[in-house]
């Protein structure tokens, strides 16, 4: 049996707001193994982001804080590690790309600095070493005339051009697990597609694990092994990537597939399902779900169900499917 | 970039002619008669009337100014009316002691108001951030001739450490530009602290810190480069005001510099000096501003000058 490379079990984490402490994610547990792409969808605030901060020990804190779980990469629990330690593993072993790739690079330093800077960071290499290597993960991310591009600052590069960028830097350490929160988000369709075939490539070259972040089931369809589907900060399903599509176990799922409009299966949003997300300081008791939820029976409304296992691709957090109900409205 | 400064030094010809044209009229519009003043109080009408007509000021003011300017254009400001001294030379022994006093006023505003605002804003809440802020306000509303007097009793007078006035070697100058960068460095400090809460919060900051930086290179490198675009257009301003500001101090300090040079030229209306100190400070703006520009480019690489 090969051990995961990633386990994250039991992640609680909360914020300090105005109005109290609240719980943007409440036990979320998944595991990642080894090449593995691991997709987490969901609607807006339902807790990816922050899950995805978290695992690099990146929330901003205050107001953020992980407050309970474990995080293991490689066995070895990441909540624990020094803030030194922490720094080997940010950037080394797991590396992430954001969504604006117009804001996250910094503006006041080249392209080719911002990368070798990343190399310096984790590897004994001399600058003009490090140079070079930025040269060859530049060309190997697709970007024409590398040893110029490296010059520019980053005002001067495209969107999806940047988006190659922030690939490039966060692949040049040869990460374990790079995960990617909504990459593509803010990027045309067709630099879209381009961007997520590089990503689908690089993880076949160097076996790297993704976890991808998106609003786009149609991403997930062609990108993710596993998928996650998040619901007011907690996993309301687990499955395979087919299982997923062909057989949604909760309710919520269902409404997420139902609601893809047909001409366009690249929705940029997630389509609405109706109702809307429950605000973190007046969770229902009982399902998180259940007020929004069609088929809700009364139990749904005292207790909150867990996530077991209903078949043996799937996971569901559902009264209804853990007596085998059938969830399709 | 070098012809960038080229074009903009040419610019400053015109301007610096409108300037003359209005410290000219200013100067004229204020009460106060030179020649009464140089011929005495005891002086005949006719006396005095001989003064003004040595002194060219009995002639029409344009044709005053033209012989000022055509003068001016070949470096000769006139004599001084009160020391009989080419105004020249009285104001180049003097300007070099006001610059050497600004710099290290500058010098340390800097210094001390960017460390400060780094404190502050890493610390953002904290009793350092407050305590910070708190000196901050101080050396705003301090009044510099107060802070001056009190950094003379108690280094001076009560230490002894350092000169309580004059001039002479590098420790000469150390409260002198305390006092007069003080305030500078308060509102370095200030807009520091806020331009790098703001840049701390800027993706490429969350990028840095998920290559696995350090937190000093993160905010010393990644956000300060940033935060300081904007504070550099506002120290410039300041730097501008802190030359106008150094009038009072060297009189604290008795410190040689134009200053003084001015408010003896002032009460004593001695027009070809308040004339030549003027365009110098009118001189001495651009310049800065000439320089905050492009060190604004230079920190910018999205700004380019030579377009
Ligand atoms: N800085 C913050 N202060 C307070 N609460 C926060 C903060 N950041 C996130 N949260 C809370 O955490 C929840 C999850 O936020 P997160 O950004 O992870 O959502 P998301 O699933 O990534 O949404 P999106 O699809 O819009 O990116 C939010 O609902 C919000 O209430
Ligand atoms: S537990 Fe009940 S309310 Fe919740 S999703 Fe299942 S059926 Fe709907
Ligand atoms: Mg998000």
């Amino acid at each position: 049996m090969t051990q995961n490379l990633l386990n994250v079990s039991e992640l609680e984490i909360s914020f300090k707001t105005e109005s109290g402490t609240v719980t943007a994610v409440a036990g979320v547990s998944f595991a990642l193994q080894q090449g593995e792409t691991l997709g987490i969808v969901g609607e807006s605030g339902c807790g990816k982001s922050v899950t995805s901060l978290s695992l690099m020990r990146l929330l901003p804190n205050p107001p953020g804080r992980i407050s309970g779980g474990r995080i293991e990469l490689n066995g070895r629990n990441l909540l624990e590690l020094s803030e030194r330690e922490m720094r080997d593993v940010r950037g080394n072993a797991i590396s992430m790309i954001f969504q604006e790739p117009m804001t996250s690079l910094n503006p006041v330093f080249t392209i080719g600095r911002q990368i070798d800077e990343a190399i310096l960071l984790h590897k004994s290499v001399s600058k003009r070493e490090a140079r070079a290597l930025t040269i060859e993960i530049l060309k190997k991310v697709g970007i024409p005339r590398p040893e110029q591009i490296a010059k520019d600052y980053p005002h001067q590069l495209s969107g999806g051009m940047r988006q190659r960028v922030m690939i490039a830097m966060a692949l040049v350490c040869e990460p374990q697990l790079l995960i990617a929160d909504e990459p593509t988000t803010a990027l045309d369709v067709t630099i879209q597609a381009q961007i997520l075939d590089l990503m689908d490539r690089l993880k076949r070259e160097t076996g790297t694990s993704i976890l991808l972040i998106t609003h786009d089931l149609g991403v997930v369809a062609e990108m993710c092994d596993r998928v996650l589907v998040m619901y007011a900060g907690q996993v309301v399903e687990e499955a395979s990537a087919e299982a997923l599509f062909a057989e949604p176990k909760h309710p919520y799922t269902v409404g997420l597939l139902n609601s893809i409009p047909h001409a366009d299966r690249k929705a940029d949003r997630l389509p609405s399902i109706a109702g809307s997300v429950p605000s973190l300081t007046e969770m229902p008791n009982g399902c998180r779900f259940a007020p929004r939820c069609p088929v809700a029976i009364a139990k749904c409304h005292q207790q909150n169900p867990a996530l077991v296992q209903v078949t043996e691709q799937h996971k569901a957090r559902c009264w209804l499917a853990q007596e085998g109900g059938e969830a399709r409205v | 970039m070098l012809v960038y400064i080229g074009r903009r030094l040419v610019g400053m010809v015109p301007i610096l002619l409108v300037v003359a044209v209005v410290i000219f009229m200013f100067l004229h519009l204020i009460p106060g008669d030179p020649a009464r003043l140089i011929a005495g109080t005891e002086a005949s009408l006719q006396d005095v009337e001989n003064v003004r007509q040595s002194l060219g000021l009995d002639l029409p003011i344009w044709k005053q100014f033209w012989l000022f300017f055509s003068r001016a254009i070949q470096g000769d400001f006139g004599m001084s009316y009160r020391t009989h001294q080419p105004v020249f030379a009285m104001i180049s022994e003097r300007f070099w002691p006001t610059l050497e006093l600004a710099f290290w006023s500058m010098i340390w505003a800097i210094v001390a108001g960017l460390a400060l605002g780094v404190v502050a804003a890493t610390r953002r809440g904290k009793w350092a951030d407050n305590l910070a802020m708190f000196g901050s306000v101080t050396g705003i509303s301090m009044p510099s001739f107060w802070l001056g007097l009190l950094l003379i009793e108690l280094f001076a007078v009560q230490l002894g450490w350092l000169p309580s006035g004059g001039s002479g070697g590098f420790k000469y100058v150390i409260l002198p530009a305390i006092t007069l960068g003080s305030g500078v460095a308060a509102v370095i400090a200030r807009f520091t602290r806020n331009s790098l809460l703001e840049t701390l919060r800027e993706d490429y900051v969350r990028t840095a810190r998920a290559k696995g930086a350090r937190e000093r290179v993160v905010v010393w490198s990644h956000a300060l480069r940033n935060a300081l675009i904007p504070v550099v257009t506002m120290t410039g301003l300041q730097f501008g005001f802190l030359l106008g500001g150094s009038v009072v101090v060297e009189a604290v300090f008795t410190w040689p510099g134009m200053g003084r040079l001015l408010i003896d030229a002032v009460n004593f209306r001695d027009y070809p000096v308040i004339q030549a100190e003027m365009l110098l400070f009118a001189l001495e703006f651009m310049v800065i501003n000439m320089v905050v520009d492009v060190l604004y480019a230079v920190l910018n690489p999205q700004i380019r000058l030579d377009r």
